[in-house]
């Protein structure tokens, strides 16, 4: 029961309703962090394993502007699409083509990565690879290999003809066999292989089976004197006399062989440029006679780098292209620019002297004939006392002195292109002819004879005999 | 019609881009010395005693900087006895030009150390010097002195007590061409002593070579033509032997005799009956192209047979560089074999000979591409150094470009052509292992090696090693191999002319066993070794008989005996076979 005293507060009062709790709050960092943890793995796993392209390599200190416009040329893309193997192989083979191999087979090497079903790029790495670590050729071969597959292609059989030399070279020969039978399968008539299975047999010691092999390579350009080589060798073996000193004398008469046709050398040497790759175009137009394009080559250089070199060069191919007059003030220039180049001495010597010999046979009271002379006696003995070996030097000193009325005199420079030049029928005929006008028959019939032997179609040493035994 | 039209640049592309140099060089090669590293394993034979027996030499190659190809090409050394005293003599050669060192000559005195003669001997000559020959061109016991120069060949002639006199120009010694190697041999048989010249490239002093960078470099021989091998015809004197009676006079029969009418970039040489017929033969060792053997038609010809007897290219028909030249009997066939050495990109070449007159490519069987390291290898030789009975085998090397693997070798200028030389040793049958690591006096350095000559200086029964580098000291070799087996050194004498038989064979019998030793000091690169064969018998302690072939071919047989001991054999004090 309540009491009256008691306050009405005593009341009970009904509970006071507390606002609402608010809910207790969610715990969501862990799954934040959960999910940074996550993403940031991800991330990390993207960061780790994305593709990385390291920078192409660019070959410091290339003082060749073409060169170095052409590799950088090649580089661009490359730095465009990282990603790109074609490039890589690209920028690989413009370094290449200028010399630069190091810097070559990185790109190769990252080339193969990003395409590795091109052949190209491992064979430009056996190709290195072959020179400067012959061990590891055959690896980055097989792989081309592989790359290749079995499709006809331009490189396919290269390639597999490359690993089998390759092998054969380093004594794995049932391998290599098995290389070259099977491409035989597909070129029967290819002399390459007939000339890797050729040596085989002869490492192997079965003669008899190699000699049908290299008969056939022997017919190629590009196997003709290893070949002929070993037949020899087994002529020789087997008592064949005459035709083994058949096979040498043949062999000391033949260039060597032009490395086997190739297309990723092809396609380099038409890439060089700059200094090698002008050079490399002037050898192969000098050697088709086209001296009228080799002078404008030079020509062009004058005016770019006015060297002694590029006076020589154009003078020379003024010369050869019968302007000699025109060539005298080049090569002078030449002389004047690099007074110690026994080359541009011995140029101008060589065209005074040819000039000299023209104009005497048009008139032999020219009055410049004896001034040519004398100045060809000048440069000849100056190139030879820059080169002590310059035969060729020697022999215009000589012919010079001697058209000069001066044989005795001729007769020491003479007799050094001799020394130099024994082999040489133009020089053993001035010394035979020189010895001749000073009395000394029985030399001069030596030389004389020595000359009829280098050169039997030639009639005037026979000729200098004959007036020699007419006692004139 | 494409693949005719880049033949040749094709050649030169594949020979010259693929390296890491000179673009203006097409042989020499990169890279080599790719050194798998072992703990040592094995005997130490040799010990430098350069310093203690006072062989001071420090190679001069004149001016640095300029590149001149024949400064890379290095110079030889000699061992031979200069007066008579019984003692092995050093003659070591200078590169420096006219104004440069002068060569220097150093005798041996009683106590095992040497003295520099040099000045006043006439052999102290200054020039771009290169190689040097021994041999007695007179007949009066005294060896003379060729020496090979870039431009020259100089012969002097010994007058006693260590002097020297030039008699190149009265004795019709002339070749105005890059000299290299040379080597006496008495190609006819009359007696006199011959001499062979091989000449080099045809070199341009103005002729720039530059690596892909632009950097300045050595050129190498493939944009040069080779020359033409020198051939003289030693007339005699005149005298019966004495070689007082008259001058010495040489005829040039270069062109007379075929050696004159090829070309090629010579550099070795070794003279010897390779054909088998009874009369010497010369094989010249070609940077980059065919070998030549030159073999005697018994007329006063030579016919060059190297692709027929096999020695022209390797097996697979390569013709690598060829430097140094090594002759001996490896596997005891009595039949000398040849090994030649090449660029470190290459592998060096073994021929061996048999049937006799006929080799074959013996590289991979022989072992020498198992080496522990590669290098661009000149002088070479071959020597019994264990004295086990077999032939071992030493080469030196050193770079011609750029590029090299060594670092704080101290060279300067040089380092990066330095490399390490090597060794081997054989199991008597032809086939050899890398004995390097182990002999640090001769491997355990960087040298750009050149020369190398072989001799018992000390005269205890063991061949020792003098070496010559580019820009760096000469360096003697004394043998201190252990357990050493027992030993014979042969003079082969020609009593009539007072001299080494050159060129003679020896072959030593004792029981089953034979060895066959070659006597003729020319070898190697640019150097000269003792005269005289020296053996290594192993436990024979007793041999049977000596058989000498004397350079004509005609054989005699002395009676054996007792080893470790010098036996002097004469020409007609024999008996026949």
């Amino acid at each position: 029961m309540t009491s009256p005293h008691h306050p009405p507060d005593a009341i009970p009062l009904p509970p006071i309703p507390r606002p609402p709790r608010p809910p207790a709050p969610r715990r969501r960092w862990p799954w934040l962090v959960a999910v940074l943890f996550l993403g940031g793995i991800g991330v990390g796993v993207w960061w780790w394993q994305r593709p990385v392209y390291p920078i192409p390599p660019l070959p410091t200190g290339i003082e060749d502007a073409e060169v170095r416009a052409a590799i950088e040329a090649a580089r661009k893309p490359v730095l465009e699409h990282p990603q790109s193997g074609t490039e890589w192989g690209n920028l690989g083979l413009a370094l290449l083509a200028h010399l630069f191999d190091r810097e070559a087979d990185e790109c190769f090497a990252q080339a193969s990565r990003l395409d590795p079903e091109e052949p190209r790029w491992p064979y430009g790495r056996a190709l290195i690879a072959l020179k400067r670590a012959p061990d590891k050729a055959v690896g980055f071969l097989r792989e081309a290999v592989t790359a290749a597959g079995d499709t006809p292609s331009e490189y396919r059989s290269t390639i597999h003809l490359q690993l089998a030399e390759a092998l054969l070279d380093r004594g794995e020969l049932d391998e290599a066999e098995k290389i070259f039978r099977a491409e035989q399968r597909r070129e029967p008539s290819n002399p390459r292989i007939a000339l890797g299975l050729g040596l085989i047999a002869v490492t192997r010691g079965k003669d008899e089976e190699a000699l049908p092999l290299l008969t056939r390579a022997r017919t190629s350009l590009f196997a003709r004197k290893v070949a002929t080589a070993q037949l020899a060798r087994i002529a020789r073996l087997q008592q064949r006399k005459a035709d083994a000193d058949g096979y040498d004398k043949e062999l000391s008469q033949l260039s060597d062989d032009p490395p086997w046709p190739d297309p990723l050398l092809d396609r380099l040497l038409e890439m060089q440029v700059g200094r090698r790759g002008r050079e490399r175009r002037i050898d192969m137009l000098e050697n088709q006679h086209r001296y009228a394009e080799v002078l404008q080559i030079y020509l062009a250089q004058i005016k770019e780098q006015p060297t002694s070199k590029a006076y020589v060069g154009a003078g020379v191919n003024m010369a050869r292209i019968g302007d000699r007059e025109l060539a005298l003030p080049l090569l002078r220039k030449g002389v004047e620019l690099d007074p110690e180049s026994a080359q541009a001495h011995y140029s101008l010597a060589l065209v005074l002297y040819t000039l000299s010999e023209q104009t005497r046979a048009a008139n032999p009271e020219a009055p410049q004939l004896q001034a040519w002379l004398k100045e060809t006696v000048e440069h000849a003995r100056r190139a030879t006392e820059l080169k002590p070996g310059h035969g060729s030097a020697y022999l215009f000193w000589g012919l010079a002195l001697r058209d000069l009325g001066q044989p005795r005199d001729a007769l020491p420079p003479l007799r050094l292109a001799v020394t130099c030049l024994p082999a040489n029928p133009e020089v053993q005929l001035a010394l035979g002819q020189t010895l001749l006008d000073v009395g000394a028959r029985e030399e001069a019939e030596r030389h004389l004879r020595n000359a009829a032997q280098l050169a039997p179609k030639d009639p005037r040493p026979a000729r200098a005999l004959e007036q020699l035994r007419a006692g004139k | 019609m494409r693949h005719l039209h880049f033949a040749g640049a094709r050649g030169i592309l594949f020979a010259t881009l693929l390296m890491n140099l000179c673009g203006c060089s097409g042989t020499q090669a990169p890279p080599t010395a790719e050194v798998h590293e072992e703990e040592p394993s094995g005997p130490v034979w040799f010990t430098d005693v350069t310093e203690s027996v006072g062989l001071t030499f420090v190679h001069d190659p004149g001016p640095t900087g300029k590149y001149p190809m024949p400064q890379s090409m290095g110079s030889g050394c000699a061992f031979f006895d200069c007066d008579g005293d019984g003692l092995l003599d050093i003659y070591l050669l200078h590169h420096g030009g006219p104004q440069g060192k002068k060569n220097q000559l150093f005798r041996q005195r009683p106590d095992g150390t040497f003295q520099d003669i040099s000045a006043g001997s006439g052999l102290d000559l200054a020039g771009y010097c290169h190689g040097v020959a021994i041999g007695d061109v007179n007949n009066d016991g005294k060896p003379d002195v060729v020496v090979t120069l870039y431009g020259g060949t100089r012969l002097f002639l010994n007058q006693g007590n260590g002097q020297f006199v030039d008699i190149s120009e009265e004795a019709g010694i002339r070749n105005p061409l890059w000299a290299m190697s040379a080597a006496f041999l008495d190609y006819d048989g009359d007696g006199w002593l011959d001499l062979v010249v091989v000449n080099y490239v045809d070199y341009d002093l103005k002729r720039e070579c530059v690596s892909p960078q632009g950097v300045p470099d050595f050129c190498g021989p493939s944009h040069f033509v080779g020359t033409a091998s020198k051939l003289f015809h030693n007339c005699g004197t005149g005298g019966s032997g004495e070689g007082k009676e008259g001058k010495v006079r040489f005829d040039d029969v270069s062109f007379a005799s075929g050696i004159g009418r090829s070309t090629g970039p010579g550099l070795g040489v070794a003279c010897a009956d390779f054909s088998g017929d009874g009369w010497p033969d010369i094989f010249v060792a070609n940077d980059g192209q065919p070998n030549r053997l030159w073999v005697n038609q018994h007329d006063g010809t030579f016919v060059d047979e190297a692709a027929s007897r096999g020695v022209a290219y390797t097996a697979m028909g390569k013709a690598f560089a060829g430097m140094g030249v090594a002759v001996g009997d490896v596997a005891s066939t009595g039949m000398l074999d040849l090994f030649v050495t090449h660029l470190g990109s290459e592998t060096h070449t073994f021929w061996k000979q048999g049937p006799r007159g006929h080799f074959r490519d013996w590289t991979l069987e022989s072992g020498v591409t198992g080496s522990k390291w590669r290098g661009t290898g000149f002088g070479t030789l071959m020597a019994d150094f264990n004295l086990d009975g077999a032939l071992d085998l030493a080469v030196v090397n050193g770079r011609v470009f750029r590029g090299g693997p060594a670092r704080d070798s101290g060279l300067g200028f040089w380092e990066t052509y330095a490399e390490r030389n090597q060794l081997f040793t054989s199991d008597g049958k032809g086939k050899f292992r890398d004995v390097s690591l182990s002999n640090k006096a001769l491997c355990g350095f960087w040298n750009v090696g050149r020369g190398l000559a072989c001799g018992d200086f000390n005269n205890d029964g063991a061949p020792d090693l003098l070496i010559s580098s580019i820009g760096g000291p000469a360096r003697l070799l004394k043998n201190t191999a252990p357990e050493r087996g027992h030993w014979l050194k042969v003079r082969a004498l020609e009593s009539k002319w007072k001299r080494d038989a050159v060129g003679a064979e020896v072959l030593v019998r004792a029981g089953e066993k034979q060895w066959l030793r070659l006597n003729n000091p020319a070898e190697s690169y640019l150097s000269s070794s003792a005269p005289g064969t020296h053996f290594g018998l192993g436990r024979t302690d007793q041999i049977d008989s000596l058989l000498v072939t004397w350079p004509d071919g005609s054989k005699e047989v002395f009676p054996g005996g007792k080893v470790d001991r010098v036996v002097e054999v004469r020409r007609g004090e024999g008996r026949k076979p």
